[in-house]
């Protein structure tokens, strides 16, 4: 039983309903069945669960082993202090679960949105009688009663319908009205023109349905389920940092495991192993990555912000830089939305300037034209206002009564009024011109109405075609005076609607905005595939690519009903091809062609503004919402707000989404290139009759204390130019080259001066080959705090160093973040505050040193500046080189 | 192939669609229809009569399709009455509607339907009708996965249906997410992952051959229940068919109930086939 193929009787035997409508016992047993019509949440995986899955990822699971460690070693050797550690280290795992789940709440924000789209009461007919009701309580067989202006609140089946017009935009995206009637339809559900659907618009018109479907299993409901149930994978960037957690965890894991498994050959105690494994893994583990990593995110969402792009979910922040795919809208995206009458053009003879064809051609678009102008400006349609406004520029006098309209539809693709002008009655026509030149059998020329010629016919078809091969949106306008018979009842539209006169075309364009060819070829150079998907026909859409540098002349168009008929590898094998434009889409066929890109591996940024737009904003690996033209729901959908609307915003979000990756990359780097000097000077403990040169306190200290803020710097490092000249980055975060540079180059070249701090130090004390010192001891504690100050100088050396892995510090400017510098500044006064506070000396096991220890580092991050500018200046010559 | 099938009215509309699923797989058999309503002791006389001319609804249009029917109304408890059928009548497949108390209740405890799906000893399609103007399904999406008990039965009645309806199936499974172990941007791909999945897959659709209905596979990521029910809304399913569960309580507390979740979430019709290995 397919509802839409059935009688108006047997669709109301089918949903065991009757023309009187449901009784109110039967009503409400329905809504006890189907439950309430309303939009609501799918169950997702609970918000608990969520936030219990913080705790549970792999560099949780890491650190609740070190701190269980921790606590163990503090049960056994309460001496070693190892308990504080334990704590700090839940007190990491608790602050990167908030960071991270904060970012949770979007679906609920998009679902009140959608609900907002409903009506809140609505006519039905039960017993017999008409009664009010709340929406929510609408089930299925209920008999509906329809108006203008009302909103449908459920899928029906039309029992009879009176011009009705629904606007069907929060579905199809299409917003011209479309007729609806009663009849049976054979085809397809959602093609049907006897169905009205929930969240649509009644227009025009009146009509009975009954009620076939409410709630979630609407076509509304759909849109709902999608824009909740979409669950987003990992985006690019949580991946990569998953991958380099592992790949940490298990270099911490050997190495401590390792350490352990060498102490007890050399015959060292069960404790002092284990302990010592313990510090090993805590060294390795990169505590502050995530904090730093989100917070480094959030300030790069503050910088798109300043350029009108409002990120709502920060990882996509960092995923825009990765975008391989831009799937983009045409109108207010890449041109201006704003239409402007480009081009007249009249039959040949018809004459120009103030002739009489001219001047009928303007009184038509200005009469047979339903927007307004008021104190605050035009309104309507956009069509409408751009015809309205070239009219009003062109010829002041307006003035005509209007007794009739037949309104516009998609179905008809034209319009229709009968009009008073100067005592004459006239239909006036406006519409596409394969609706309007059918129904003229007359043309315009001179002054008066001659037979329309099969090649006077050819010629407007001509004419048509070149306009819109320039990427103009054409109508035709065409009248005729009505017989005074006619003027005293009015005939059907059909016959209204005949036998008129052509009278010229007007071209329409949407200019493209200034800014969009420049963006594109910057895409172009940045190897990032820009594909127009557009719901206008396939030569506006050509002749905007072209504008906009997106096609040439070889290139073809693909329509919504060609990628109907392609299969899934079909459709991959023609994306593959490379082909750019595709128009006719609906926000289905889009959902399919960023679901296909998907698949093929590319990482898809998709632009839109309608309703039926969030599942496609949900699915892409960004979505991005027009903030201007954009509804609630598809801004709450996206994942990126584009304030202004315009392409080259989102270009520019892109350039600054690399450059957070590469500052990201960067900070790794710096993060690692303290593990070697906290790890090494351990190592030597473990082999040498040495004092503790690190406590595990005072690698906290660093991984978590001094060195954040210099590393948050770095996130704000400015975008390089070179980087929109690379195509979207395919290697992972940690490569070998950041592994090599942060943990051999940095962090051996840290080694030296660390080790030869904490060697003078105890020299100058006194210390002697072989004697141990207990940690109580204060030469002992110098030493170890010597170490951490070392590491903690040589970080400020690296963090300058770590700012471009290219470019030296003299071309980019040693002050050219100022941020950076306060960050040093308060990375040395935390340090000075950890030696020399009584605080800083009882929790972490300082001592205060004397300025000249200070000194002796000085020479050390100076060398460190050094072997790296000597490294990026052999790097740079052999780009230059190569 | 199934010679009787049942389909179960009850008081609630819905059940009257559900049964429209009933009147399809016997016209695509050949099988004989029992329309049976076992009213509950107490049952208002006006309900009892709308139940009865839902009855007569679907007789007269299992007539229409040379279905041989009978239509059985009776009182009593429904599901001891409904067992004693089957046995009586050598029932092979019947068609149960779910009651809103099915997706109130976790895991069906103590429901109706439970106690159909459960003790009936024929095969079961639990049947949850959310739309009742789209029983006509020109889309099926038959969610499947790595074990499937009795898998000629689930094709046969899945062949069936699309046969009935003139439909496309969609045979599909989400694969679980894994990644490798230090090489985390590519996924493992399903054909690697889970081999056993798509040469399972490959039966089903060499089973659904010999019904000439046109087949199609679809993989998509996530947990198996949102997996499902955001496919059948992308892709404008309008049936899904999919097997009962083998996860017990205990398991099901744990890691939740792919099956009760589809019930509860599902944008479409659903079938929940309990095969028992009848009359294939």
């Amino acid at each position: 039983m397919s509802i839409q193929a059935l009688t108006r009787e047997e669709a109301l035997k089918a949903l065991a309903s009757r023309d009187t409508g449901l009784t109110a016992a039967e009503a409400r047993r329905r809504l006890e069945e189907y439950g309430p019509n309303e939009i609501r949440e799918v169950r997702r995986t609970p918000l608990w669960r969520r936030f219990l899955a913080q705790f549970s990822h792999f560099l949780a699971v890491l650190l609740w082993i070190a701190a269980f460690l921790c606590f163990l070693s503090a049960y056994f050797q309460p001496e070693e202090g190892l308990g504080r550690l334990g704590w700090a280290i839940i007190g990491v795992i608790l602050v990167n679960a908030l960071f991270t789940f904060i970012q949770e709440y979007r679906a609920e924000r998009t679902l009140a949105a959608l609900k907002g789209l409903l009506p809140f009461n609505v006519t039905v007919r039960r017993e017999g009688a008409l009664t009010t009701i709340p929406a929510r309580e609408v089930v299925p067989g209920d008999i509906l009663l329809l108006e203008a202006g009302d909103k449908v609140p459920a899928d029906a089946r039309l029992l009879t319908a009176s011009r009705l017009m629904v606007n069907l935009a929060p579905l199809t995206g299409e917003s011209a009205p479309v007729a609806r009637n009663a009849e049976p339809f054979p085809g397809e559900y959602l093609d049907s023109p006897n169905l009205v659907f929930a969240g649509t618009l009644v227009v025009n018109g009146s009509g009975e349905a009954v009620a076939v479907a409410t709630g979630m299993a609407t076509e509304f409901g759909k849109i709902a389920h999608l824009t909740a149930g979409v669950e987003p994978g990992l985006s690019p960037l949580q991946r990569e940092l998953a991958r380099l957690t592992r790949v940490v965890a298990v270099i911490a894991l050997i190495l401590g495991l390792g350490f352990f498994a060498l102490g007890v050959a050399i015959g060292r105690g069960f404790w002092q192993n284990f302990l010592f494994a313990v510090g090993i893994i805590v060294a390795n583990v990169p505590e502050g990555l995530l904090p730093t990593v989100t917070l480094s995110l959030a300030l790069g969402s503050q910088r798109l912000a300043r350029k009108k792009a409002l990120v709502k979910n920060l990882n996509a922040v960092e995923t825009l830089g990765s975008v391989e795919v831009i799937c983009s809208d045409k109108t207010g995206t890449l041109t201006e939305n704003r239409m402007q009458v480009q081009e007249m053009w009249l039959p040949p003879g018809a004459g120009s300037g103030p002739q009489f064809g001219h001047r009928l051609l303007l009184t038509i678009a200005g009469l047979c034209n339903n927007a307004v102008l008021t104190g605050g400006g035009y309104q309507g349609d956009p069509t409408e206002v751009a015809l309205l406004q070239a009219v009003r520029e062109l010829q002041a006098d307006l003035t005509g009564e209007r007794l009739r309209e037949v309104p516009f539809d998609a179905d008809r693709k034209r319009m229709s009024t009968v009009h008073r002008v100067q005592g004459e009655t006239l239909v006036l026509t406006k519409g596409a011109l394969e609706t309007v030149l059918p129904r003229c059998s007359r043309v315009i020329l001179g002054p008066e109405a001659v037979p329309l010629t099969e090649a006077q016919r050819q010629e407007i078809q001509t004419a048509c075609e070149g306009l819109m091969d320039r990427g103009l949106r054409v109508m035709a306008f065409a009248f005729r005076p009505l017989a005074p018979e006619e003027q005293a009842a009015l005939p059907p539209d059909e016959v209204l609607e005949s036998r008129l006169s052509f009278v010229g075309l007007m071209g329409l364009a949407d200019p493209v905005r200034p800014e969009v060819p420049q963006a594109v070829a910057t895409c172009q150079a940045a190897g990032i595939r820009v594909l127009m998907v557009t719901g206008d026909a396939g030569r506006t859409a050509l002749a905007v690519a072209r504008q906009v540098g997106l096609a040439g002349e070889q290139t073809r168009v693909m329509e919504g009903p060609e990628l109907e008929a392609l299969s899934d590898e079909e459709l991959k094998d023609r994306l593959r091809q490379g082909e750019p434009v595709f128009a006719r889409m609906t926000p289905r066929h889009k959902l399919r062609v960023v679901t296909a890109l998907q698949e093929m591996g590319l990482r898809v940024a998709v632009t839109g503004d309608g309703v039926n737009d969030a599942p496609a904003l949900r699915q892409a690996d960004i979505g991005v919402a027009m903030g201007l033209i954009g509804t609630d729901v598809a801004r709450e959908a996206a994942d990126l707000v584009l304030l202004d609307d315009n392409f080259a915003t989102m270009v520019a979000a892109v350039a600054e989404g690399r450059a957070i990756f590469e500052n990201i990359r960067k900070f790794i780097i710096y993060i690692f290139a303290h593990l070697t000097p906290e790890v090494v000077p351990y190592v030597l403990y473990s082999f040498l009759p040495l004092p503790l040169p690190l406590t595990v306190m005072q690698i906290l200290a660093i991984d978590l204390g001094t060195e954040t803020l210099p590393a948050l710097a770095l996130g704000v490092e400015r975008v390089e130019p070179a980087l929109m000249r690379r195509p979207p980055r395919s290697g992972p975060l940690l490569d070998w080259e950041v592994f090599f540079r942060g943990y051999v180059f940095l962090g051996l070249s840290s080694c030296l001066g660390v080790l030869f701090a904490y060697f003078t130090v105890l020299h100058a004390g006194g210390w002697s080959w072989g004697q141990v010192l207990p940690l109580e001891d204060p030469l002992a504690r110098q030493a170890a705090t010597a170490t951490f100050l070392g590491i903690v100088l040589m970080q400020v050396a690296n963090v300058l160093a770590c700012r471009s892995s290219l470019e030296s510090l003299r071309s980019i400017g040693l002050f050219s973040n100022r941020l950076l510098w306060a960050g040093i500044v308060l990375e040395l006064l935390l340090a000075a505050f950890l030696i020399y506070h009584p605080w800083g000396q009882e929790i972490f096991d300082t001592a205060p040193l004397p300025g000249w220890v200070w000194l002796t580092l000085v020479p050390f991050a100076a060398l460190i500046l050094l072997l790296e500018e000597g490294r990026k200046f052999r790097r740079r010559r052999a780009a230059a080189g190569g | 192939m199934y010679r009787h099938i049942l389909a179960a009215i009850n008081e609630h509309s819905n059940s009257e669609a559900a049964a429209r699923y009933a009147v399809a797989a016997a016209a695509a058999a050949g099988a004989s229809l029992t329309l049976a309503f076992v009213a509950p002791p107490g049952l208002p006389l006006e309900v009892v009569r709308s139940v009865e001319a839902a009855l007569e609804r679907l007789f007269l249009e299992a007539s229409a399709q040379k279905v041989p029917v009978q239509s059985l109304l009776s009182t009593g408890e429904p599901v001891r009455q409904l067992k004693h059928l089957v046995r009586e009548q050598h029932v092979d497949l019947a068609f149960v509607a779910t009651r809103r108390e099915d997706l109130s209740r976790r895991y069906f405890t103590r429901t109706i339907a439970r106690r159909l799906s459960l003790t009936l000893p024929c095969s079961v399609a639990l049947v949850r009708v959310v739309h009742p103007g789209r029983v006509i399904s020109r889309h099926l999406l038959v969610p499947l996965r790595g074990t499937i008990p009795h898998l000629e039965e689930r094709a046969l009645l899945v062949g069936l249906l699309a046969q009935a309806f003139g439909a496309r199936v969609t045979l599909f499974h989400a694969p679980r997410r894994l990644e490798r172990f230090f090489r985390g941007a590519g996924e493992v791909p399903v054909t690697e992952r889970e081999p056993g999945v798509i040469r399972r897959m490959e039966e089903f659709m060499t089973l659904l051959a010999r019904f000439q209905v046109e087949t199609r596979q679809r993989f998509r990521r996530g947990r198996p229940a949102a997996a499902i029910t955001t496919e059948a809304a992308v892709s404008r399913h309008d049936l899904i068919i999919m097997g009962g569960s083998t996860r017990g309580l205990l398991a099901s507390l744990v890691s939740g109930n792919p099956v009760e979740e589809v019930l509860r979430e599902t944008p479409c019709n659903l079938i929940i086939h309990l095969p028992r290995g009848f009359g294939v």
